[in-house]
């Protein structure tokens, strides 16, 4: 009982958090209702027993992310101009149609059974095993990984200024 | 089993409670130690005046803060503005929790210890950035600005130099680390982290200063070029709040040095004396964790006194290019010994 009146507390605070980030006339109150879905997240994170994911969820989105989003936004146009152009009159209506489908889709599926509460942990020692296990994903994690620092290199070429001779 | 759960809350109430006292006595006696200090650093009394030795300075400080007006600039994005210091506050306070000042004196030994303070520390940049942004103000987003390159640089470093610790304890949780630096040799040379990771020390001490955003990395709030940064227009108790949010910071991040390098609660020769000595034991735990705290804090009040304030892009490259290498190399180096 407890355990899902703490999961409606959250997902109250997520929703809340995206509905400000969609609606929200400034794009600094935008930015910052998506810092309280994530931090939403991760106390999602917290209640299934991942633990890991709950503070890598804060380190990186809402510690990095988030700040690097702010960090943009205050390098824009710095007064309070910056506000997305309203008078959306078709708003109302897509609201509607993505509720009724969304509803047909729960009613005709339903929700899937959580698995039994704490039965995985997402303690550093499961992930890391999972992670550097030979058979499992050390591959596709070290790829991705390669990925990444493709695309840093990639950006620093981008951004970096033309050296004039 | 509704007894079980009133009892699991009454727990974490006085958990709560017992780490918000803590740290605001510390904070008061520190706002005191500061100033006394770096009086002496520059030959004057400092505050004599409320008290013995000026000792209730702190309160009278409180007092006038109190009664200050509230100021909000006109053209200020309100809602930001005014939830700013209440999100400094409650970020500030948040590391503390996992933090222990004696063996199970703790208030939530999480097993992601360390991991989970270095994420939620990042999480008071967030509210820098509000006030920043929320006054409108040029100084204000100037040092806002300061603020998120220099806590994004340094976040990198500090959690590099906790690495090589959290592979020779092989745990995250603040108390398995302390528990790990319990022996000694001879009796007496304490086997503590600063000998094993000196490397790790430094760069974990220089990005904690940063970090906190004191001299010489204070340039978030360098009153000589931006007033007083991001808090420029903030005045009586939201002022205040941002000011004991520093502190907190001040205080939580001199604990995690003691906890990580220092041997936490341990000290050679004492320690085994009292081992066996029930609530004694505790007490003894507590009075040397909170001694080693000072130490390194008045090491830090001894920097802020001597060190003059480095220029911002120095700061950043010496972050990038200094302390990341060798937090590198120190991960590297720690990897090849433990595996031999």
């Amino acid at each position: 009982m407890i355990d899902s009146l703490v999961f409606l507390v959250i997902s109250a605070v997520v929703i809340a958090g995206a509905v400000v980030v969609v609606m929200a006339e400034r794009i600094f109150h935008a930015v910052l209702g998506l810092a309280l879905a994530l931090l939403g997240v991760a106390a999602v994170f917290v209640t299934l027993g991942a633990e890991f994911l709950a503070v890598i969820q804060v380190l990186v989105y809402a510690g990095g992310v988030v700040v690097l989003f702010l960090f943009a936004t205050m390098l824009t146009k710095s007064d309070l101009q910056l506000r997305r152009p309203r008078g959306d009159e078709l708003a109302p209506v897509s609201a509607v149609v993505f509720a009724i489908v969304a509803l047909f889709y729960v009613a005709s599926s339903g929700f899937a059974e959580l698995g039994e509460r704490g039965s995985v942990v997402g303690t550093v020692k499961n992930v890391g095993e999972l992670i550097y296990d030979l058979n499992i994903y050390v591959l596709p994690f070290e790829l991705v990984g390669l990925l990444l620092l493709a695309a840093m290199v990639g950006a620093i070429f981008l951004a970096r200024k033309e050296v004039v001779k | 089993m509704v007894n079980e759960m009133l009892l699991q809350v009454l727990q974490g109430l006085i958990a709560v409670v017992a780490v918000i006292l803590f740290l605001s006595l510390n904070v008061l006696f520190l706002t005191w130690m500061e100033r006394k200090v770096i009086a002496r650093i520059h030959v004057r009394y400092g505050p004599n005046r409320a008290g013995p030795y000026g000792l209730l300075q702190p309160i009278a400080d409180m007092l006038k803060l109190l009664t200050k007006e509230d100021i909000v600039p006109e053209k200020a994005d309100r809602l930001v503005y005014n939830l700013a210091p209440v999100v400094a506050f409650l970020f500030a306070l948040m590391p503390a929790a996992a933090i222990g000042i004696g063996s199970g004196l703790i208030a939530a030994d999480i097993g992601v210890g360390v991991l989970y303070i270095a994420a939620v520390a990042s999480l008071s940049t967030l509210a820098v950035l509000m006030a920043a942004w929320g006054s409108n103000n040029k100084y204000s987003l100037l040092g806002g600005l300061r603020t998120a390159a220099q806590s994004l640089s340094y976040e990198i470093p500090l959690v590099l130099s906790m690495i090589g610790i959290v592979a020779i304890v092989g745990s995250l949780s603040t108390q398995d680390i302390v528990a790990a630096q319990s022996q000694a040799w001879f009796g007496i040379i304490p086997k503590w982290f600063i000998f094993y990771q000196p490397l790790a020390f430094i760069v974990f001490f220089t990005a904690v200063v940063a970090e906190m955003g004191r001299i010489p990395f204070d340039l978030p709030e360098s009153e000589s070029e931006l007033v007083a940064g991001f808090h420029t227009e903030y005045s009586g108790m939201k002022f205040a709040m941002f000011m004991f949010a520093e502190y907190i910071h001040f205080v939580v991040g001199s604990a995690l040095v003691v906890t990580l390098f220092l041997g936490g609660w341990h000290l050679p020769v004492i320690s085994p004396l009292v081992a066996e000595l029930g609530w004694v034991k505790y007490l003894v735990q507590v009075a040397i964790f909170v001694a080693k705290m000072y130490l390194v804090i008045f090491v830090l009040m001894w920097v802020r006194g001597t060190l003059t304030r480095t220029k911002v892009d120095h700061v950043l490259s010496y972050g990038w290019k200094g302390l990341l290498p060798l937090a590198l190399a120190n991960v590297v180096i720690t990897g090849v010994v433990l595996s031999i």
